[in-house]
């Protein structure tokens, strides 16, 4: 009996569940309208508070999902709840809608109405009928019609429910003028109701922009972005640069560049030359230009009114100009095809837009091809153009499961030997043979395994640079591995474009003092370590008056006074922290005391000790971040090194050192880096090229063993 | 009644049947020393505010990977990709999504809600071709009101886990509220045991109770 009970209860039960999700929508069609009047058309809603219909849009959607999942009786009745609430409150937003236009159904026969003239505010745009075909429920129908595509011009939208039917009927790139459309209502039966609709768009204006240099004060590129508010879409600028077709077929392949920038700056925008003019729709445009991280960021809501003519010029405003400090922009790795003078002014456009100094144009290769040509390489084929430089160097050796991406700088040719592919210090010494500049990408995230090769050829002193800074993400956990062994190791950045967002967005300052910029001195100046990388915040950052890459050599016992600052602009971003790093650890952390404060600044001392590396390191309040190369304090008979840590350090680099040696054996038995059996070119080339990696790989381990032995004797050296 | 002949070619053949299905060929197939450039690109971004949290995803897929999606897409072979195969393509997208993604409050899953219609983007190449492409999805969630600082907020997914991926990872700030990334690996292969994939994990380090909105969290 019990048995019959429970099982009566458990079918009841399933069956008021069935019946709430499958009851009809109170609102059918309310989220696609939510959607609609929220995202592209809030313009309908003459009035109303778009956070309210956002709140109604999520709540409606969240019903939705509720109902839909194979949820609990209670979250179906929560679902059923909400959904009721929601459609509710839409449906009073719609009723307050002005704009909304009252049809009638007529009963089982067709009528035509007289024609309705709407007036568009532009190409796209929509308009909301309140039709009404007796009693019955609220629903809502969202239709778009795109006039590209659909060439004829009549359009039927199903109505056939009795009741109150808000319909949506958007309308896509109507032509200029007036156009004749013809949107049938198919109601019940035979019930129609023929609506000839004359569209007029307003006549277009004119947008006449252009962008000053706060420099020198003429037309200058900047990346921009412009927003129809009407509707919320993106418009192209008539002249952005097409740089689609710098991109070899890689990565975001677009010129609408995302910009990995922290909350208000993110988005996306175009590469614009110099000065356009556009015919437009009339209407209010959002209009935003960027330059880069030391440049204010303009908003500015423009109207344009049929038929006028609209002129804008911008100045985006310098915060600062860190050539003023001495320092200068670059970004290590950008991927452009450069193999023609157009190709080129495309490319410094857009390192001119962002104001980025010093780009290193970068043709990638792996162990079967390169991608990203260029004409030339060495000084004959860097680019320069006001201030700004154009200058080709190599991402290659790139092996992904192996060794790691390197990159190079400066370089007079393209340094490739397939043969000799593992063998990355043959690169590192013919770049340096060349007077360039080697150093390691994507050390942030340590991607592809490039601590392996670190772990080779940082011990050797075979690498300038690593990228501390990439993709919006500041990843410190190898470059201070590798520190707190005492290598000497500079912080670089790079976007690696177009993988990245735009050009810059990350970049490396190095300095020059007073010097004239260069692409010589730039160079120079990394490769004495004096950069810090930033994505926003700018950092200075002295020991007794020594820069970042610095040396100071210490004798005695006295303190080091140590000088930092870290700062922003309240409109772009400001530090919410500076924290000075010694041995990978903050020694002094300066929170900022308000939200909008400009800059933190730390003046103090420091015992030497047995020396150490110190590094300042910035956090903005939009999550920016900026990290200096360390200074370097020594003491005679010392490592800088974090010399408790020695041993645990060390046996990392072995492990690393071992995860090269399993890799060789694994290709040399005819398998890749995953046990599998492999006669691809990766794995047939490491095991050929083994017995020579691994020679190194034993010259490495010697020079742990002689760390083992340095930390020994200083143990009892540093003994108090 | 088999010969011994089709015995042995029946037994071959379902062999090479579970071979070829089973996930460990494909995922070896998959990883086996591939190149940047059959890495997808995987960028997830939140942003709280007023008591929720908004999950964006954009997926890049590099230019074969793109190719193979878009044959897909392409259901009726033509070479066109019609709006009713991008929606019907978007609309398997959503779906997988649902059961694929998921969000932990600490240690607790919580329903992802769509925000948004998901979006496909070819780029500016608008067929069956050999060209990147991506597409963008938006959930939001109700913060709990239990959420505070410290507490952890963990991004699981198993999108296109036997491919090798990049993953980037961005949190916005909004009223007070800091999100600290406690992870980003940056780069993911596919692992035979392991389809699912930590996109995010960020601690909460800075927190104004008034962002949440107490009605609702407690459904």
């Amino acid at each position: 009996m019990n048995v019959i009970r429970y099982a009566s209860a458990v079918f009841m039960v399933g069956m008021t569940v069935l019946a709430w999700a499958q009851q009809p929508p109170p609102l059918p069609d309310a989220v696609k309208m939510a959607d609609a009047l929220f995202q592209r058309h809030a313009y309908l809603g003459d009035g109303v508070d778009t956070e309210a219909v956002d709140a109604v849009r999520r709540d409606l959607r969240e019903a939705e999902r509720l109902l839909r999942r194979n949820a609990t009786e209670e979250q179906q009745k929560q679902g059923a709840d909400l959904m009721n609430t929601a459609s509710s409150r839409l449906l009073a937003l719609l009723q307050g809608l002005s704009s909304a236009q009252v049809v009638e159904m007529p009963v089982e026969r067709t009528v035509v109405q007289p024609v309705t003239t709407l007036r568009l505010p532009g190409s796209s745009t929509a308009h909301l009928f309140r039709v009404e075909q007796g009693a019955g429920p609220a629903r809502c129908v969202v239709r778009t019609i795109d006039l590209s595509v659909d060439a004829v011009a009549m359009f039927t939208i199903d109505v056939k429910e009795p009741g109150t039917t808000w319909v949506l009927a958007a309308f896509d790139r109507v032509p200029q003028g007036r156009t004749s459309l013809e949107l049938t209502l198919a109601g019940a039966g035979a019930s129609r109701l023929t609506m000839p609709i004359e569209t007029m768009t307003e006549p277009h204006g004119t947008l006449n922009v252009r962008v000053l240099s706060d420099d020198s004060g003429k037309p200058c590129p900047a990346m921009m972005r412009m927003v129809w508010k009407t509707d919320g879409s993106d418009v192209r600028p008539a002249n952005a640069v097409d740089l689609t077709q710098l991109f070899d077929n890689q990565g975001s392949a677009t010129g609408l560049r995302k910009a990995q920038l922290g909350g208000r700056f993110s988005g996306s925008y175009w590469c614009v030359p110099g000065s356009f003019s556009m015919s437009v729709a009339p209407g209010e445009y959002e209009i935003t230009v960027m330059r880069g991280a030391e440049h204010l960021v303009i908003h500015e809501v423009v109207e344009v009114r049929p038929n006028e003519r609209v002129e804008r010029t911008y100045q985006p405003r310098r915060w600062v100009d860190m050539r003023d400090h001495g320092w200068y922009s670059g970004d290590d790795h950008v991927h452009t095809q450069i193999l023609s003078d157009r190709d080129a002014r495309m490319a410094m456009s857009w390192i001119q837009a962002e104001d980025v100094r010093l780009a290193n144009v970068v043709k990638m290769g792996d162990i079967y091809r390169t991608w990203f040509e260029q004409r030339g390489f060495g000084k004959a084929y860097r680019v320069q153009d006001q201030g700004y430089i154009l200058s080709p160097g190599q991402e290659c050796p790139r092996t992904h499961g192996e060794l790691g991406h390197t990159i190079s700088m400066n370089i007079t040719e393209m340094v490739r030997n397939t043969e000799q592919y593992y063998l990355y210090d043959t690169v590192f010494d013919e770049v340096h043979r060349q007077g360039g500049l080697s150093g390691y990408a994507h050390v942030n995230a340590d991607l592809f395994f490039v601590h392996r090769d670190m772990s080779i050829n940082i011990p050797k002193n075979k690498i300038d640079f690593v990228e501390l800074l990439q993709f919006a993400n500041l990843g410190t956990t190898q470059y201070y591995d590798f520190l707190n062994l005492g290598y000497k190791v500079t912080a670089s950045a790079g976007s690696d474009v177009p993988w990245g967002g735009s050009v810059g967005e990350v970049r490396v300052y190095a300095y020059l003092g007073k010097k004239k910029f260069t692409a010589d001195r730039w160079f120079e100046a990394v490769r004495k370590g004096h950069t810090f990388v930033t994505n926003g915040l700018m950092l200075e950052f002295t020991v007794n008056g020594a820069l970042p890459g610095d040396e100071v050599r210490v004798d005695d016992d006295k303190p080091l006074r140590i000088k930092a600052k870290a700062w922003g602009h309240p409109e772009r971003d400001v530090p919410a922290k500076l924290d000075l790093i010694v041995h990978g650890e903050p020694v002094k952390s300066v929170v900022a005391d308000t939200p909008d404060q400009a800059a933190i600044e730390v003046d103090f001392t420091w015992p030497p000790g047995h020396g150490f590396w110190i590094a300042a390191m910035a956090e903005g309040r939009d999550g920016t971040r900026a990290h200096t190369t360390p200074i370097y304090v020594v003491k005679p008979g010392f490592r800088f090194w974090q010399h408790e840590r020695a041993e645990e350090l060390i046996a990392k680099r072995e492990a690393s050192l071992a995860e090269v040696e399993r890799i060789v054996a694994e290709a040399q038995a005819g398998r890749n880096s995953s046990g599998k059996e492999d006669a691809n070119r990766p794995v047939t080339e490491l095991a050929e090229q083994g017995s020579a990696l691994l020679e190194r790989v034993e010259a490495a381990k010697a020079i742990y063993a002689d760390l083992r032995t340095i930390a020994a004797q200083e143990a009892t050296l540093r003994k108090p | 009644m088999s010969t011994p002949t089709a015995r042995i070619w029946s037994r071959n053949l379902l062999a090479l049947l579970v071979m070829t299905l089973s996930p460990a060929f494909m995922q070896t197939w998959a990883f086996a020393h591939t190149s940047l450039e059959k890495y997808i690109r995987q960028e997830v971004s939140v942003s709280m505010r007023d008591g929720t949290l908004d999950v964006r995803l954009q997926c890049v897929f590099p230019s074969d990977i793109s190719l193979t999606e878009r044959r897909h897409m392409d259901t009726n072979g033509d070479g066109v990709l019609s709006s009713d195969e991008k929606a019907a393509y978007l609309h398997d997208l959503q779906e997988r999504a649902e059961k694929q993604v998921r969000i932990l409050f600490n240690d607790k899953v919580m329903v992802l809600i769509p925000l948004e219609e998901p979006v496909l983007d070819l780029q500016d190449a608008t067929g069956v071709e050999a060209h990147p492409h991506e597409i963008r999805l938006a959930w939001f969630v109700r913060v709990p009101e239990s959420f505070g600082v410290g507490g952890r907020i963990v991004i699981e997914s198993e999108w296109w886990t036997d491919r090798p991926l990049m993953i980037s990872v961005r949190t916005d700030v909004a009223q007070g509220i800091r999100l600290k990334k406690t992870e980003a690996k940056g780069l993911r292969y596919p692992k035979q045991d392991e389809p699912v994939c930590r996109l995010l994990e960020a601690q909460c380090t800075a927190w104004s109770p008034g962002n949440v909105n107490r009605e609702r969290t407690t459904r």
